[in-house]
């Protein structure tokens, strides 16, 4: 338990530390305009509904099959990380950029490493331990948390590639 | 509907869209939704556009009656 906290401090301040070496000369307050404010607020819109739809999905799998090798909080996790990608991969891929730099490349790397680092911790977390208690639970939440960070990186990298082509032309 | 009308007036000014769109103050993306058609802007926003392009709200944005 001790480890499992020590290993959240760290990354938490990674995270800190992270955010502190964005704050560089591209650091640029975002200003959405009339048409990003549109687009983000319908993100939380479609967002909001797949979690109400998730939340039946997730209720009739725990009630209907009982044997599955997934806790009720992995499943609860997987239905939120679906509704936070559904609404930020639309507000990215509308243009209503999301990151903490006004650098999609920036950005779009920073995702794609912290995804890549969750989903490594918690296949070598799998691999050392096994399935905990025999089920996929919180301990292993990284894994959806991880393919949406990752899943947000790519979508940037095309929308950059996209928008960058567009500005060329 | 596409706005080529508003196209023209920034061709004239020989402006790109991203040169526009820091005049107005939105994003390059918005400006090629306003000319594609994909988006209605605001009163304020089409103010805004007549303005760096010294064009008025008819010339750019007022639908054609067919007569």
């Amino acid at each position: 338990m001790l480890v499992k906290v020590l290993e959240m401090i760290i990354f938490i301040m990674l995270l800190v530390a992270v955010w502190r070496m964005s704050r560089g000369k591209e650091q640029t307050k975002f200003n959405y305009d009339e048409r990003q404010k549109e687009i983000i607020a319908n993100g939380h819109k479609y967002g909001f509904y797949t979690a109400i739809i998730g939340n039946v999905v997730g209720f009739v799998i725990l009630d209907k099959f009982t044997n599955m090798p997934v806790a009720a909080d992995f499943i609860m996790c997987c239905v939120i990380f679906t509704a936070l990608a559904v609404d930020v991969l639309y507000s990215i891929a509308k243009g209503a950029y999301y990151g903490i730099r006004n650098n999609w490349k920036y950005n779009s790397l920073l995702m794609i490493i912290l995804g890549v680092f969750l989903e490594i911790g918690n296949i070598s977390l799998f691999l050392k331990d096994g399935l905990i208690d025999g089920r996929l639970n919180w301990e292993y939440i990284g894994f959806p948390s991880g393919i949406f960070v990752l899943l947000a990186g790519i979508a940037s990298v095309i929308k950059g590639l996209r928008s960058s082509k567009e500005d060329a032309e | 509907m596409k706005n080529l009308r508003m196209k023209s007036a920034r061709a004239l000014k020989d402006y790109s869209q991203q040169e526009l769109a820091d005049k107005v103050g939105v994003s390059r993306q918005t400006i090629n939704a306003i000319e594609k058609g994909d988006y209605n802007p605001t009163i304020n926003l089409c103010i805004s556009i007549c303005k760096a392009l010294d064009k008025t709200l008819d010339e750019l944005f007022w639908e054609d009656d067919d007569k």
